[in-house]
């Protein structure tokens, strides 16, 4: 194979002189010789080629013109097959050594830059991208090369970290600010819907709408700061009087008086002093400004400058001592923010001035005592689960009135609310982590929730809310919760926030049956049996689903006459199988539930004769409502193409399929790969694989204890030592 | 016209008053006329909205569904006929107005609003993978490389009924991974463009020192970062250098007075509405336009999905509305709702349309130079399959665009009607154009011809997907 004609033109656009851009074309085209075309001969050709073409592609012929769509089109999907190891399939006699793989994958990335078609490298940041690293090999308890320690890093601050420190602000100050509703300074970190885990430190970039909003948020609180301290002390609030000096003085503020209140700005904002190189920066430019503009204005710019300090946006990662290490200080923020949305708590703050963070055990005392009180709150545990499980979107699935009327005989939207789900779930959650044992089996197979628990707090303040709560009726929105749980209470007096019901045994097993997931996993008419199979592939199992195809139509056949596993026949096509068979086998078996997380014996389907028929039709000849008719629940499913041999084959139902998983320990270390995401912020790589497997160890030698799961990651290597992948860690 | 104006003559000639709000584009004229490379600049704004535009709203009245179905393309004068409640707005625009049936999704799922989707016609996946997934290049970004401006391409957003959301990333990309946040708060994108509300101070010049300090500040770690964490501090390095770059200009803006006097008047208290916020961010955009601070402007209401509320005509939720529920206060239907939201988006593109009108430009006005793009994010219905992506194109664009005229691409009738309605649902035939045909259309249009616009393998080579639309360009 020959590789005619890498477009140099394109080059030559970029900015690549003539000669360069043939040079780079010439080198490329003898990489594709060298390196695509002896590997697509050996891995590939066998059912790629001439004699044989399995999913009627053939690699035979081929030229690497990518200036070809058919050929582009090809090298782009044999690009991403290789670098996510989909291709040759695992059960190929001929695989290639890792080292093949990386530089064909290479080759081919070059190739395809030249034809300007740039491969997303930045999707390979995401948290379920993870997942491609190799299971077995992170499990095996050998040791690799290269350093188990995370790179230095910025890792953005949770929205409600920064939001909170700002609200701290203007109530230590008492500015006088409205910071709510439209008028909240919100962190800008949410212009795009996340999935999987939203705070994700490899994932996020800082371009220009977040720069703006940072400043616009820093200088709404200099601008009050200013007028804070524009009047004298008085009796309330911080107040910084080095500033107030400055500003008073006006035009005739000086460099000494700017001098002298830069450190105590520091403190005021920060708690602690200017570095030497924040003092050598911020120094001339406050008095610069304290020359040009005058005292206000020279503030503003001041406070502006460090509102927008990185450190109140993110965790600065960066090691300052030896070893690898972590600044005491910033150790202590990491730790802080990796359990809440608030700084060092000050027995934590202590240790690291003390020089108590200095050993794995003493991180590993500061993180117990944390998770062990239950005075603090650790918003972001609560929060893994939500995100890993992938319930709280439930109420974002609109369910509209006909819908909610001819399937759940409920009138109207005020008969639905699906927080009450997501609610109950996090308190099921909550619950897990208070017992702390088995966590994760016993949310996946417990027969309890808590019910009804939207904000209670909300609704009861006063003994009086209570008198009147308790003389109320159910609301509908209520009621059709616990239709849908299947439970009965028979009066308010007798609800209780802070019960966990029985659930009936024979219809619910755990979370992926609790209404919350259900819901969530759903769409607005039906359920989403892809999305369910999808998430226990992926988060469950450790599975690797492809991006769907841009060429794909992803959309079932409009046939409401039709089962939705019926429906589903078009993704048994071999082109979609592929993928689908990952999915689709292991979402199936929820078909026991509805879309509104209902039990169901049977599924309704659109009735056409029935719709259709003379006596449904008003004068107008349209049918007065869509009537239906029961068909057969088919419940089965399979689990298929686990590295653990044990879970693989049939389910006859959801809750063989649940127990069979729940009982896996290949699930659990999983569950263990999200968590150490989730708490690190970023995928891991094979040189994490000691730590991965002593915090699987950590859970299981502690009864399936999260804390000490959590303990045991945020005392590891790859959490406490910053350093780069070509580096040897020093512990 | 003259091209050997001088800049005293064309000082002179600048009046206070609206024409004087066309200063700054004056001064480029200048600037160009002097070095022999001016050319009339050219403008485009895209306005969306969300649920579809039905047919029922851009047909005109006199042609009924069931007439325009064929397998030809047909072409009917405007002139005659009258235009539906929904853009009756245009009414005295008709001389400018093209109004475009039978185009198809292609790999587009609109479905609920598509995302990133619905104009850069990729396939972007569905559900809110449309919201996340950014694949390809705008049509929108495309245009804004080619016309350029201090505001390449100004965002700016309407979260209905939702005031507490700032800015969100929906419709507009510059490419892979390369999204543009839409401005949602009138009164932020204002202090963008235009400074504080009645600043008397340069702010864009103290803005242009601190990102510069801050800039120091990030570029002070970047000695000890590596591999992606370092890509990622360059993109924010980056980020500082762009935005330092456009407050140095409007810098200059502000102290010459141009911004103060270009500003539109944002009521007070600030638009909470949807109706109020819709009217600000079309002041904006026409202000931002007229001033020479942007050519290129999207204006997306809903943002690419469904959301909100329309409150200020509704306060039944959006998605409700598409669904033909009732809005038990107003005593009316979703699809009656519908219209009016419409209308009232019709409305604010026409005062757009006049505002340009009035401005002085090359012996015309800026009107003759600028094309506007009204369109729903999610074809013809909220539960759409894409079976038919209707538009109305408002000027010629300097004479490039065809006007006055239907253009029905082949196309059926016999599709279903909206929720049990007598509204019919137009089917364009299988090998119809796709979005990418009519986005090549427009790239031909403005001077930035392509073979074709984010077409995928073969398809690239099939002229009728590849465009460009010969029935819309002169």
């Amino acid at each position: 194979m020959v590789c005619k004609a890498i477009p140099i033109l394109l080059l030559v656009v970029l900015g690549v002189s003539r000669a360069e851009a043939q040079q780079t074309a010439v080198k490329q085209a003898a990489d594709f010789r060298t390196v695509v075309t002896p590997f697509v001969q050996r891995y590939c050709i066998e059912c790629h080629g001439e004699k044989k073409q399995k999913g009627k592609l053939s690699l035979a012929g081929l030229t690497g013109d990518l200036s070809k769509p058919r050929e582009l089109q090809i090298w782009q999907a044999a690009h991403e097959a290789l670098e996510q190891r989909e291709m040759p399939p695992s059960d190929a006699d001929h695989q290639p050594a890792a080292a093949e793989r990386a530089q064909v994958v290479k080759s081919l990335a070059a190739v395809m830059r030249a034809a300007g078609v740039a491969p997303d490298e930045g999707k390979w940041l995401a948290p379920i991208k993870g997942n491609y690293v190799d299971h077995r090999a992170l499990f095996s308890g050998k040791a690799t090369a290269g350093a188990a320690g995370t790179n230095p890093r910025l890792w953005r601050l949770t929205g409600q970290a920064y939001e909170d420190y700002f609200d701290k602000l203007i109530k230590r100050y008492k500015l006088n600010l409205r910071n709510y509703g439209e008028f909240k300074l919100t962190a800008p970190w949410n212009f795009t819907p996340e999935r999987d885990f939203v705070d994700y430190a490899s994932a996020h970039r800082v371009g220009e709408a977040e720069i703006e909003f940072l400043l616009r948020n820093a200088s709404t609180i200099a601008g009050a700061m200013i007028k804070r301290h524009s009047v004298s002390h008085g009796s309330f609030g911080a107040y910084i009087k080095e500033l107030a000096t400055v500003i008073k003085a006006g035009g005739a503020a000086t460099a000494e008086q700017a001098d002298a209140a830069l450190a105590p700005a520091f403190e005021g904002l920060f708690q602690r002093p200017p570095t030497a190189a924040e003092a050598g920066r911020y120094g001339p430019f406050f008095r610069d400004n304290v020359a040009k503009l005058g005292g206000p204005d020279a503030v503003g710019q001041l406070l502006t400058a460090l509102l927008c300090n990185t450190e109140l946006s993110h965790r600065v990662e960066i090691p300052a001592g030896p070893a690898n290490r972590l600044a005491p200080r910033d150790l202590a923020r990491t730790i802080a923010f990796a359990l809440t949305d608030d700084g060092p708590d000050t027995a934590l703050a202590t240790a690291a001035a003390q020089g108590k963070l200095a050993t794995r055990e003493e991180v590993a005392a500061q993180v117990k005592r944390m998770l062990d009180d239950a005075t603090i709150a650790k918003p972001r545990v609560l929060r893994f689960f939500r995100e890993y499980f992938a319930y709280a979107s439930a109420p974002g699935v609109f369910k509209d009135e006909v819908t909610l009327f001819q399937e759940l005989a409920v009138r109207g939207a005020r008969g639905w609310n699906a927080d009450f789900f997501v609610s109950d779930a996090d308190r099921v959650v909550l619950a897990a982590l208070a017992e702390d044992k088995e966590v994760l089996r016993s949310l996946l197979t417990t027969t309890k929730t808590h019910a009804l628990t939207v904000d209670p707090l909300f609704q009861i303040h006063t003994k009086k809310d209570a008198y009147r709560q308790q003389k109320k009726t159910f609301e509908a929105d209520e009621q059709t919760a616990m239709k849908i749980y299947g439970i009965s209470i028979p009066t308010r007096p007798d609800w209780d926030p802070h019960r966990l019901y029985d659930l009936p045994p024979e219809h619910r097993l755990g979370l992926l049956t609790h209404p919350a997931w259900l819901v969530a996993q759903s769409g607005n008419f039906d359920n989403h049996a892809i999305h369910r199979g999808r998430w226990i592939r992926e988060k469950l199992l450790g599975g690797k689903i492809p991006e769907v195809p841009i060429t794909v139509n992803a959309m079932l056949p409009d046939e409401r006459h039709r089962t939705l596993r019926d429906r589903m026949r078009v993704t048994r096509e071999e082109y979609c199988w592929t993928c689908h068979k990952q999915m689709d086998p292991l979402g199936l078996p929820f078909e026991q539930f509805d879309h509104f997380g209902r039990f169901r014996t049977e599924e309704m389907v659109v009735d056409p004769e029935a719709t259709s028929a003379k006596k449904n039709l008003n004068k107008d000849g349209v049918p007065r409502q869509t009537l239906r008719k029961p068909l057969p629940l088919d419940t089965t499913g399979e689990v298929s193409g686990s590295i653990d041999p044990s879970l693989n084959g049939p389910v006859k139902d959801p809750f063989e399929l649940i127990r069979r998983l729940a009982a896996s320990e290949h699930v659990e270390q999983v569950f263990v790969r999200h968590a150490f995401r989730y708490f690190l912020g970023r995928n891991e790589t094979l040189a994490d694989g000691p730590a991965l497997v002593a915090a699987h160890q950590a859970y299981r030698k502690n009864s399936g204890s999260m804390r000490a799961l959590v303990t045991s990651l945020l005392s590891s290597d790859p959490f406490l030592f910053r350093t780069h992948p070509s580096e040897k860690t020093s512990p | 016209m003259n091209r050997n104006i001088g800049r005293r003559t064309l000082l002179k000639s600048l009046s206070a008053g609206a024409g004087g709000l066309a200063f700054l584009p004056l001064i480029n004229k200048l600037t160009a006329l002097e070095a022999g490379t001016y050319k009339t600049p050219k403008r485009v704004v895209f306005v969306m909205f969300g649920n579809g535009f039905h047919e029922k709203g851009s047909v005109p009245l006199e042609l009924p569904a069931p007439g325009l179905e064929g397998k030809d393309t047909k072409s009917y004068p405007l002139k005659a006929l009258t235009l539906p409640f929904d853009i009756e707005p245009f009414t005295p625009w008709k001389d400018r107005l093209t109004i475009v049936h039978g185009l198809r999704a292609g790999p587009v799922h609109p479905d609920h609003g598509a995302g990133f989707g619905a104009l850069s016609a990729v396939n972007v996946g569905v559900g809110d993978d449309k919201r996340r997934n950014v694949v390809a290049e705008t049509i929108d970004a495309a245009i804004a490389r080619k016309l350029g401006g201090i505001f390449p391409l100004l965002n700016l957003g309407i979260d209905p009924g939702q005031p507490a959301t700032k800015a969100i990333r929906c419709s507009s990309a510059w490419g892979p991974g390369q999204p543009l946040a839409a401005q949602c708060r009138p009164e932020l994108a204002y202090e963008s463009l235009f400074g504080g509300i009645g600043a008397t101070k340069n702010d864009f010049a103290l803005r242009t020192n601190l990102l510069d300090l801050l800039k120091g500040d990030v570029k002070a770690l970047r000695s000890q970062l590596r591999g992606t964490e370092l890509t990622q501090l360059d993109y924010q390095i980056d980020a500082f250098e762009s935005l330092g770059r456009r407050e140095a200009q409007l810098a200059k803006m502000f102290d010459q007075g141009l911004l103060s006097k270009a500003a539109p008047k944002l009521p007070t208290p600030y638009p909470v509405k949807f109706t109020d916020t819709v009217t600000a961010q079309f002041d904006i955009a026409a202000s931002a336009i007229v001033t020479g601070l942007t050519n290129v402007v999207t204006i997306t209401s809903e943002l690419c999905t469904i959301r909100g509320n329309y409150t200020g005509i509704s306060d039944l939720g959006t998605h409700g509305v598409g669904h033909n529920e009732t809005d038990v206060m107003l005593k009316i239907t979703g699809l009656d709702i519908l219209p009016k939201v419409r209308r009232h988006m019709a409305e604010r593109t026409a005062a757009l349309l006049q505002r340009l009108a009035e401005m002085p430009e090359d012996g015309g006005t800026m009107l003759d130079n600028t094309l506007i793009v009204f369109m729903s994010d999610s074809a013809n219905r909220q539960h759409t399959h894409g079976e038919n992506w209707p538009f109305v194109l408002l000027g010629n664009l300097g004479g490039r665009i065809k006007t006055n005229q239907l253009v029905v691409y082949p196309i059926r009738t016999d599709s279903p009607t909206y929720s049990g309605t007598q509204n019919r649902i137009m089917t364009a035939a299988a090998e119809n154009p796709t979005l990418n045909a009519f986005y090549n259309t427009l790239l031909h249009a403005v001077g930035a011809p392509r073979d074709h616009f984010n077409l995928v393998g073969p398809d690239q080579k099939n002229p009728i997907l590849a465009g460009p639309l010969r029935e819309l360009l002169v």
